[in-house]
């Protein structure tokens, strides 16, 4: 049986690299147009080629996301654009339009089309209908039960893909204006301002509708187990802290799944890295019940910025045996903390030793975006990064 | 041009001067308004006189569990002559096609009849009649009825639907705030104070904008087949003599700038998206 798909998001090439090297099966990415996150990066067409022609060598895959609603404007040099991302090299397109799957069908009758959740597909008919389609893969809508899930999956013969983690839109994709009419910018066009995380004001408690984000790493054996076959995060405009953090732990949940040695012990290790890169609390939401107060939050934007990304490795010193890298946040000499690396391996380590980038030994790395310097036995694979654990002795947590 | 009517009253009987065509929202099946009526009620309402033409609405989001009374329900429709049905989810556009119904199918996807070639796949799925979105400019209108044969509606007059949640968003605020249930609240956004009207029904919650829509002055740019008039939560005097005004200009008893200066009076000038383009891309293309 096929292992389950991880599917990551890339905002950028970068992104890219890092979050197939950490373990993503594929990455699904936003050209500069026809993509609904028009403020991440994005890809040009020759960054898009060099996406596939990395993901290909490591036997990966990449999406290309083309699930914007499309005004008369868009329709103009939709086919070019397909004809031209085909000969990058991707491996499938995420669709809304179902007039778009046509087309592409038109254009090329091999290539893969999977449905975006943007259809918000809640049910077996409305599978049947893009299935009928021509379509090889269905991204299920946000809302539905485990139950729901299986019974589409066990009626349909259709590959169907869901969101395991991330940032949930509070109202059905497709169905929110929101953004277009509070603020102008087009939600459905790659716009959307998150006018669902603003507050409101009422005559007695301000009123809220901001989400908590999904966390689905207790029941990836249950996704399994019912047959879906990709698992999504959410997040193109994410770090490469966060995404080799998700992506990783993820891989390691998959991986010891399937090789009969997750625990409960290691899932609690595992749930506690995804919680040190949340920036929000989390829910299931509709997975395993109906959805309730207790998956929202009611007093404005509730978001904790995360200060253990410590840094980027970017090489190694010899002469100094010390891995180099780029400082992102606050530490000093006497913490506790993790190196990890795109090849699952952890290093724990308390830092007796800094440098700065001119071998100067300093105690405290105050200024992110600083080169600086630890020493360690030996060099470590590119995009290996460095994670507080402990302050000085102290808890962190 | 015909208008339909979208009406919140028990009869019919005050809007029949007006039109014989009515959008009615289907209990049970419909989200994003206020009022909505049972098949009975309905019924009743169609057999006050042969030439009412009747389009139900359907637009809830469905589910597994909806779909052996959803079939039942489409079969039952098809047997009494309603004009047409106005569908969100494609899962009523497939048992339609399988059980080969007759009543005629209108495209509602809300916030995506945005372009022509769309509208054309759905005119070729079987879809005579689409409601354009909301949110589009009226070039963007014009282009779209010069390039499809699809039959096209736009709402006129009412009160936009912005947004809807499977999440029951009143309930939820006043379970957490422990506040007296509501199924409707009006909000006052933080930064911009624009009011908006948040309802809910057992299906979600929907959010309205609050200000009319008033697409008078381009009544004479857009060759559509249909004018919605959506009374929701416009005073039902006032929303007859809109219509009572319409009515006269579609008798030549008034201009149109009479008619629009009129019925601005009655209802304010808000022409949300048709002359203003939202925009999307922030970054410059590479």
């Amino acid at each position: 049986m096929a292992k389950i798909e991880l599917l990551s998001p890339a905002g950028d090439l970068e992104r890219l690299k890092v979050t197939l090297l950490y373990g993503a099966d594929a990455v699904y990415i936003g050209g500069k147009n026809y993509s609904l996150r028009a403020n991440a990066t994005n890809f040009t067409k020759e960054e898009i080629k060099e996406g596939c022609l990395f993901a290909h060598k490591l036997n990966k895959k990449v999406y290309l996301t083309l699930n914007i609603v499309l005004h008369n404007k868009e329709l103009k040099d939709l086919k070019t654009y397909i004809k031209d991302v085909i000969e990058c090299g991707i491996d499938a397109f995420i669709v809304s339009d179902p007039y778009v799957i046509k087309l592409i069908r038109k254009i090329n009758k091999d290539i893969e089309i999977h449905v975006s959740t943007q259809s918000s597909i809640t049910n077996i008919e409305s599978a049947k209908f893009y299935k009928e389609q021509n379509t090889n893969r269905i991204v299920l809508a946000r809302e539905l039960s485990k139950k729901e899930i299986k019974e589409i999956i066990d009626e349909v013969n259709i590959d169907t893909e869901v969101f395991i983690h991330g940032a949930m839109c509070t109202c059905m994709s497709g169905r929110c204006t929101l953004s277009n009419y509070v603020t102008n910018r087009d939600a459905n066009r790659g716009g959307c301002s998150q006018v669902c995380r603003f507050l409101f004001d009422t005559d007695t408690k301000p009123f809220t509708m901001a989400t908590k984000d999904l966390n689905m790493a207790r029941y990836i054996k249950d996704l399994i187990e019912i047959g879906v076959k990709s698992l999504k995060v959410e997040g193109r405009m994410r770090s490469l802290y966060y995404l080799a953090t998700v992506i990783g732990t993820y891989r390691k949940i998959i991986d010891d799944i399937y090789n009969n040695d997750l625990d409960d012990e290691k899932l609690n290790y595992y749930c506690a890295t995804l919680s040190r890169v949340a920036n929000r609390e989390v829910s299931t939401h509709f997975f395993l019940k109906e959805e309730d107060y207790t998956d929202e939050y009611y007093s404005g934007r509730n978001e904790s910025s995360n200060q253990d990304y410590l840094g980027l490795i970017i090489g190694y010193d010899d002469k100094l045996k010390s891995l180099v890298f780029l400082e992102r946040n606050y530490f000093e000499v006497g913490d506790q903390v993790e190196i990890f690396t795109p090849d699952k391996k952890t290093y724990n380590l308390v830092i007796e030793k800094l440098y700065d980038e001119d071998n100067n030994e300093i105690k405290v790395g105050r200024h992110p975006g600083e080169i600086l310097k630890i020493p360690f036995k030996h060099n470590l694979v590119e995009y290996s990064m460095i994670r507080l654990i402990k302050k000085g002795g102290k808890a962190d947590e | 041009m015909r208008k339909i009517i979208i009406p919140t009253t028990k009869t019919l009987t005050d809007y029949l001067p007006y039109s014989k065509d009515f959008i009615m929202p289907l209990k049970d099946y419909a989200v994003d308004y206020k009022k909505d009526y049972t098949l009975e009620e309905i019924l009743k309402l169609k057999n006050l006189s042969k030439d009412i033409n009747i389009y139900l609405v359907m637009n809830k989001p469905i589910f597994n569990k909806d779909l052996k009374e959803l079939t039942s329900i489409l079969k039952e429709i098809d047997k009494y002559g309603f004009k047409g049905i106005l569908f969100y989810d494609v899962s009523i556009l497939n048992i339609h096609k399988k059980l080969n119904l007759k009543t005629d199918l209108i495209w509602n996807n809300t916030h995506m009849v945005t372009n022509y070639k769309t509208c054309d796949f759905y005119l070729n799925e079987g879809c005579k009649y689409g409601v354009l979105s909301n949110e589009i400019t009226l070039e963007e209108i014009k282009e779209i009825t010069k390039n499809t044969k699809m039959k096209l509606w736009l709402l006129m007059i009412g009160y936009p639907v912005m947004a809807f949640s499977r999440r029951h968003l009143l309930k939820n605020y006043t379970t957490f705030h422990k506040l007296k249930e509501t199924k409707s609240l009006e909000v006052k956004e933080h930064t911009t104070h624009n009011l908006y009207n948040i309802f809910e029904n057992n299906f979600g919650t929907s959010i309205k904008k609050q200000q009319i829509l008033n697409a008078t002055m381009i009544i004479d740019e857009v060759k559509i087949d249909g004018m919605i008039f959506k009374e929701e939560d416009i005073n039902h005097e006032c929303f007859l003599k809109v219509l009572d005004l319409y009515q006269k200009y579609e008798n030549k008893k008034i201009t149109k700038e009479e008619l629009l200066t009129s019925v601005t009076n009655l209802i304010g000038s808000d022409s949300n998206f048709l002359f203003n383009e939202t925009i999307y891309q922030v970054k410059k293309d590479g």
